[in-house]
């Protein structure tokens, strides 16, 4: 399909997108262009004054801002930082709430539609799609995310950032992907979601299905001739520096007690590096990515809802808190941006019980709001100005591109690639109205599932071939995305096309590529045996009629940069 | 139990005719169940509650409290009072936002599914059902509010209050349901409601809000008693208690447009204040009623907008109306007499769906809509103000139905002696709770949903329970946990129903039994428009094809 639009149109279409092209800029989607041609006076204005004003605070501070990214699953947005909205579901999170009502409370966060694809994306800047990074990992991934893919991280320590992870990542199980080699000093993290939380006995006792992962719990079967597929060599957390070892951290699994011990190891470790970092003379960047909940919950009810999600967020509320006290006490808060954010929506399908909707329709997974839209503020005392609400459309690749602005690290920011994230400082520091995005590309996995260009939006997903249907939609008019319309909205058509048809040809020009496919768990220091198996084949490749490593690479459209397997005699 | 409610019968009939001081107000049955739980810690509420009071009282030379009464259109929850969502709906608020600031938000507030019913259980303090008020007319229909309910303006006025009634009033198109004729000294409204006022009027059906009413060639039309004319029925009618009633603003053959309920809309904003500087010019506390027919507004004609990012025919009016609040709290201010006045504003149902999303308005947090028992549908906006007395920017989780406010503010008023002890009422007394900002003091944790004349769903604390419909198995009917799943997507009907299926039939059941001792009564019927004095020749005509078919039954 690509391929022959890309030689049905002329490539004069590139050459007049090119003339924005230069060798030092960086590289964004299609659609940006558009905007900068009508904006970008007004833009190169802004930043003038921006960068004076950035200048004035590293002049104040002696360095640049600290930056820490907190950012936990499955919030849809609406259920943190408005009160009314809680006593609706009956629980409390005052100091987010507190924290909103101190800065920017946005309205229009976009993420990915989950787990894995929005970490990747918030981590690279780029749409998962980009670099293969849309599937959501389980124990035995597989992949993950790959070499060359530059974090946020490599880009801040460019610019002399210290730069510390702790908690869910997400992004693989394969050694590139290990935080400690994506350019964090220091990293603790889980490379899968919290399903692992159920692969516990307890577990199979709950939610697992009889037998899964561990078939002696019940009566034998028989004809279970195979029993070495469970994935039971997986690991709940590693650790590593940068350039130094990565080992297994906290308890082996198996004890439930060990996995709900991790999320206290997160931020223990996280203020630590937080309270050496600040008495040092480099800024510092965190991402400290709670776990927020197992999937067997909490032992003790704590809200009038009891819900699943409910539960999990008043405990990170605390956590909040003490991240508050912790600023205070060193006496960073004025010269460190606070960013608190959820990944996805809410995982409403197939989910634990109480994740449900609040204001959007549909949860994690989804192209409708409810899947992509949740709760995001950004503090930082004196800088963003208190008790905003801020109804921009921002982009979590965003961030990405505006903490290497804010920390003086453009730079560093790779010009080979596209970098959906476009700079949003100018919308912190001069408030709502100031985004340099009206749009959104919302993927499910690897397909372009709808288009959002300000109000409107446009499913792609179940259209009308060579038609139009009713896929039109008017988030204002109709947040829920329960009416589609096609008459009214008409006049949208063609724009949606043409926002369709830039972006896609623009990634015929940077092609996507494939995330790293490997086996899991390689170059740890000291692993347990069964973590050691899950590094080989379960039996000898040279024993099968056929190639193993072959199965490892079922994303053959796209080239997968650093296949280990590719030097490995095969 | 029964026992009980015959006894209090009883003493009701015996001192009937005496001041009702001391003999209880007679309530549904679940009031009961926590009443003996409660009683004693109601008692010492009560005490304190009456403190409070007197203390008011004394600092407002001994005199209760004024109230403005506002209820808006078709208002869901969280489109008021709440800057993110205004953000999300692409429209601002800002006055209203500022209002609830120094207002405390009713968050669990329950109307009824529609506005009649609502408007109902909020003037008489009981559910629509009890005198067959559930239903909403839209054209003639000779029915209305009886003249033996007791509404909360008589209820004030007894209390020595003046009352004043401006706006949508929705509840008959015979005298006695008229709200002049309901204890208010001055009522300025329309006898019907916006079908006829901006959905079916001549404009509307050029825009084709309304269609297969006269947007076709009548050539095989038999019936020309079939369709109504808005124009020919009563629009605004102008009253004062005990005197003539007549039509305001339209002379024989005039046509209703879409121009004139612009103008019917800024009059009833211009009355309000004219009101409420009369009001306050006079000795006594007031009662003042607007409840605006805005944001309500189904043409663009005469529009020059749109006015909101959001657009919506709505949504733009909204905005109009937030600025005329706005208008309406200045003045309060400028008279001085913030301070010790009440101000409730809520919405009285959820959103008009059928006119979505033109009208910019969709439901976000509840599922569905006016007309539904969904959340969505019984869940609004609700503010209360009363500076010093009720705690600014506060939220109260309590469960209040909208007929508890009669009761409530029949208290605050020192009026609630007058309130009548000869029949159940549904509304119960949430002074407690309201003054003191405190869930524990509610009196209230259920809620039997209506819609017309038969119970759709049962709310019981965090639960709620969608009814089966007639001959559905018991085993079929849905239960939700309402802090969990505001959209009433996920059925807990198994998880709940196991241990609770038949508690929550009981409540039905009691609720029944209690109809027994208190039985429903019909609503008053008669001749429209009886009494007004200048009835055009249309509307003359209208009245006596209504006359035709309803007689055409006794044929």
């Amino acid at each position: 399909m690509l391929r022959k639009l890309a030689i049905v149109v002329p490539v004069a279409t590139f050459a007049s997108l090119a003339a924005a092209e230069d060798a030092d800029r960086i590289i964004h989607d299609a659609e940006y262009y558009v905007l900068e041609v009508i904006h970008g006076d007004m833009w190169e204005v802004e930043d003038e004054d921006l960068d004076t004003r950035l200048a004035e605070l590293r002049e104040l501070h002696g360095r640049p801002p600290n930056i820490i990214h907190v950012m936990w699953d499955d919030t849809p947005l609406g259920e943190l930082g408005i009160p009314e909205l809680q006593k609706i579901r009956g629980f409390e999170t005052p100091a987010i709430n507190q924290f909103a009502a101190e800065g920017i409370n946005f309205m229009r966060m976009y993420t990915e539609p989950s787990c894995t694809p929005s970490r990747a994306a918030a981590m690279t800047g780029r749409h998962a799609v980009r670099n293969g990074m849309y599937n959501v990992g389980f124990p035995y991934e597989y992949g993950g995310l790959a070499a060359d893919e530059v974090t946020v991280a490599e880009v801040l320590s460019e610019a002399g950032y210290a730069t510390g992870f702790f908690g869910k990542s997400h992004l693989g199980d394969v050694e590139s992907s290990y935080l400690s080699n994506q350019g964090f000093d220091e990293a603790i993290w889980t490379p899968y979601n919290q399903v692992p939380s159920l692969y516990v006995p307890q577990g199979q006792l709950a939610a697992l299905s009889a037998g899964t992962l561990f078939p002696e719990m019940f009566g034998e079967d028989p004809y279970d001739i195979d029993p070495s597929w469970r994935p039971t060599g997986y690991v709940w957390a590693l650790e590593g520096t940068k350039g130094g070892p990565v080992r297994e951290f906290g308890t082996p699994p198996f004890d439930h007690g060990g996995y709900m011990a991790l999320e206290d190891q997160f931020q223990d470790a996280a203020f630590d590096f937080i309270r050496r970092q600040a008495e040092a003379d480099a800024p510092f960047f965190v991402a400290w990515w709670p776990q927020l909940t197992s999937f067997l919950g909490f032992p003790d009810r704590v809200t009038a809802s009891g819900g699943f999600i409910q539960e999990a967020l008043v405990r990170l509320d605390d956590r909040v808190a003490e991240l508050d006290t912790l600023l205070e006490e060193l006496g960073v808060e004025d010269n460190t941006l606070v960013v608190l954010m959820a990944d996805n929506g809410p995982m409403v399908h197939n989910g634990p019980p109480g994740f449900v909707e609040t204001l959007y329709a549909g949860g994690k997974g989804d192209y409708t709001e409810g899947g992509v839209r949740v709760p995001a503020m950004a503090r930082w005392p004196g800088v963003i100005e208190p008790s905003q609400v801020v109804g921009d459309i921002i982009h979590i690749t965003d961030l990405f591109t505006t903490f290497a602005r804010l920390g003086g690290a453009l730079d560093a920011i790779p010009r080979d690639r596209i970098i959906d994230g476009v700079d949003q400082t100018s919308l912190l520091l001069n408030g709502d109205t100031y985004s340099r995005r009206d749009y959104v590309t919302i993927y499910t996995g690897p397909i372009l599932a709808a288009l959002v260009k300000g109000r409107y939006k446009r499913h792609l997903v179940g259209a009308q071939p060579g038609l139009s249907g009713p896929e039109f939609y008017d988030l204002y008019n109709d947040p829920r995305e329960d009416g589609g319309q096609m008459l009214p909205m008409f006049p949208a058509k063609g724009m949606f096309n043409q926002m369709k048809l830039r972006h896609q040809l623009w990634a015929t020009r940077y092609p996507n590529t494939g995330q790293n496919r490997d086996l899991p768990f390689l170059g740890l220091e000291d692993p347990r045996p069964e973590v050691a198996a899950a590094g080989q084949f379960r039996v000898a490749p040279d024993r099968l009629p056929f190639d193993p490593y072959q199965f490892l690479q079922l994303q053959p459209e796209w080239e997968n940069i650093d296949r280990r397997w590719s030097t490995a005699g095969n | 139990m029964l026992d009980r409610a015959a006894v209090a019968t009883a003493i009701v009939m015996i001192s009937a005719a005496a001041a009702a001081q001391n003999v209880p107000i007679i309530h549904d049955a679940e009031y009961y169940i926590l009443e003996a739980q409660h009683a004693d810690a109601w008692a010492e509420d009560d005490v304190a509650v009456e403190e409070a009071l007197d203390a008011f009282r004394e600092r407002n030379g001994g005199k209760p409290p004024n109230i403005i009464n506002i209820l808006v259109d078709d208002m869901g929850f969280g489109d008021m009072g709440i800057p993110e969502l205004n953000a999300v709906r692409g429209y601002a608020t800002p006055n209203i936002n500022a209002f609830s600031d120094e207002a405390m938000r009713m968050v669990r507030m329950y109307t009824e599914p529609s506005c009649t019913p609502t408007r109902v259980a909020q003037m008489t303090g009981r559910l629509p059902v009890r005198m067959g008020m559930g239903d909403t007319a839209v054209d003639i229909a000779g029915f209305g509010l009886p003249g033996d309910e007791v509404t909360l303006a008589e209820v004030l006025k007894e209390g020595g209050y003046n009352t004043v009634h401006i706006g949508k009033w929705h509840m008959g198109d015979i005298a006695e349901s008229w709200a002049m004729n309901q204890g208010f000294d001055f009522t300025a409204m329309p006898v019907h409601q916006q079908g006829q006022l901006t959905i079916f009027h001549d404009d509307a059906i050029r825009e084709q809000v309304a269609v297969g009413i006269s947007d076709f060639d009548p050539e095989y039309t038999l019936d020309d008693l079939f369709r109504p004319d808005a124009s020919a029925m009563v629009t605004v009618i102008e009253g004062r208690a005990g005197g003539p009633v007549r039509e305001v603003r339209m002379a024989p053959g005039e046509r209703w447009t879409a121009a004139k309920y612009d103008e019917m809309n800024q009059t009833f904003q211009d009355q309000t204040l004219e009101s409420l500087r009369e009001l306050a010019a006079r000795e006594e506390p007031f009662f003042l009623q607007y409840w605006p027919l805005l944001p309500l507004d189904n043409t663009r004609a005469g529009r020059d907008g749109p006015e909101s990012p959001n657009g919506g025919l709505y949504a733009d009016k909204m905005q109009q109306l937030d600025a005329w609040f706005g208008e309406l709290f200045a003045e309060m201010e400028t008279l001085g007499i913030a301070e010790n006045t009440i101000v409730v504003l809520m919405g009285d149902n959820g959103h008009f769906t059928k006119y979505s999303p033109q009208s910019g308005f969709t439901p976000m947090i509840f599922r569905g809509g006016k007309g539904d028992t969904t959340e969505g549908g019984i869940r609004v906006d609700a503010f209360i103000r009363w500076p010093g007395m009720i705690g600014e920017d506060a939220m109260l989780n309590s469960i209040i139905h909208v007929s508890d406010l009669y009761t409530t503010l029949a208290r605050f008023a020192g009026a609630l002696d007058h309130v009548p002890r000869d029949r159940l009422v549904d509304g119960v007394d949430q002074s407690a709770s309201i003054l003191f900002a405190d869930e524990s003091k509610g009196r209230r944790d259920s809620i039997i949903v209506y819609s017309v004349a038969t119970p759709r769903a049962l709310v019981k604390d965090k639960l709620k329970l969608n009814l089966p419909g007639p001959g559905q198995s018991a085993i079929l009917a849905d239960f939700f946990d309402v802090f969990r799943d505001t959209h009433e997507k996920y059925p807990v009907s198994t998880e709940v129903g196991a241990w609770g299926g038949q508690e929550f039939v009981r409540i039905l059941g009691r609720h029944k039994a209690r109809k027994e001792l208190y039985p429903d009564t019909p609503p008053a019927t008669g001749r429209p428009y009886e009494g007004i004095e200048n009835l055009r020749p249309e509307t003359e005509a209208a009245v006596e094809a209504f006359l035709v078919k309803r007689s055409a039954v006794e044929r």
